[in-house]
């Protein structure tokens, strides 16, 4: 491998690593700034993506609608305290364009609760295109393609 | 706030609370059916609606509305933690009975969907006419 690419592929994975700690940790408040300022950023099912239609669990056009979730989360919506612990492993890249890249990852968030349940509550991919904005990587797309139809009770915090 | 048009936002035919020939409108953008799946178990099932002839505002506005229903949903998020939270206390409690009303005993047209007033007039003209 080239040490560019070698580097690239470093360079990936601190942007992985960056954003599972982000949410991991609960400081949410800094989640919109992952992404670019016209944006996708969309939750659904393996089988909606697969087939097509366009609808999302959660699906925002913009950071300022990824800001409007924070907001929520944090004031308006009543949920029980839970923490996720995102794994991210298998980072692909599937196209390179100059700046844009087209992404595949494989995730898993394991959910605990308040009272201590576990419950490893998400598996899927994330299909992702980033673009490199003032010297940083951005997410202009993200795609949180959930392998199962069902979400155990909620989703609040983001994937 | 979810509330009574006078008409349908699609094709403006008039829909005041007394009409008889009102039906569920495919205007409506979702709807969703609780799945009992066990003592211990049930799910929501949720269906967003969209139209081939949609234009791509029409889609677009779908998509942004979506998000207040689901799973994820801002007015919607809580329901399933509402009922995980009863689903838990059941067990614990199986001599015992309670019923929630929201909205009293009666039934009649309101402005607004807040309370059960109106579901409940739904189901007792629903009744005779499945000959129930």
């Amino acid at each position: 491998m080239r040490l560019e690419a070698v580097a690239r592929r470093l360079e990936l994975e601190q942007l992985y690593t960056d954003y599972v700690h982000c949410l991991d940790a609960d400081e949410i408040e800094r989640w919109p700034d992952f992404f670019t300022e016209v944006c996708l950023y969309r939750v659904t099912s393996a089988e909606n993506y697969e087939a097509g239609m366009p609808l999302g669990l959660i699906h925002a056009t913009s950071r300022n609608m990824l800001k409007d979730r924070v907001s929520a989360l944090r004031e308006a919506n009543i949920y029980e305290p839970q923490r996720y612990r995102h794994l991210v492993s298998s980072i692909k890249i599937v196209e390179e364009r100059d700046t844009t890249l087209e992404l595949m990852a494989n995730f898993l968030v394991v959910r605990t609760m308040q009272e201590g349940d576990m419950t490893l509550f998400a598996a899927g991919r994330y299909l992702d295109q980033i673009q490199l904005t003032d010297g940083v990587w951005k997410f202009a797309r993200k795609n949180v393609v959930l392998d199962s139809r069902q979400i155990d009770t909620l989703l609040a915090i983001p994937i | 706030m979810l509330q009574l048009r006078p008409n349908c936002e699609c094709c403006d035919k008039d829909l005041p609370p007394t009409a008889a020939d009102a039906r569920i409108c495919t205007y409506e953008c979702t709807f969703c059916v609780v799945l009992p799946k066990g003592p211990d178990k049930a799910e929501l099932q949720w269906t967003y609606i969209g139209f081939e002839d949609d234009d791509a505002e029409m889609t677009a506005l779908r998509l942004a509305q979506a998000n207040l229903v689901g799973p994820a949903g801002y007015v919607s998020m809580e329901d399933g933690a509402v009922g995980n939270f009863i689903q838990r206390a059941i067990p614990g409690s199986e001599d015992e009975c309670s019923v929630l009303e929201m909205g009293g005993f009666g039934h009649v047209s309101e402005a607004n969907r807040t309370t059960e007033a109106s579901v409940r007039s739904f189901w007792r003209a629903y009744r005779p006419l499945m000959g129930f």
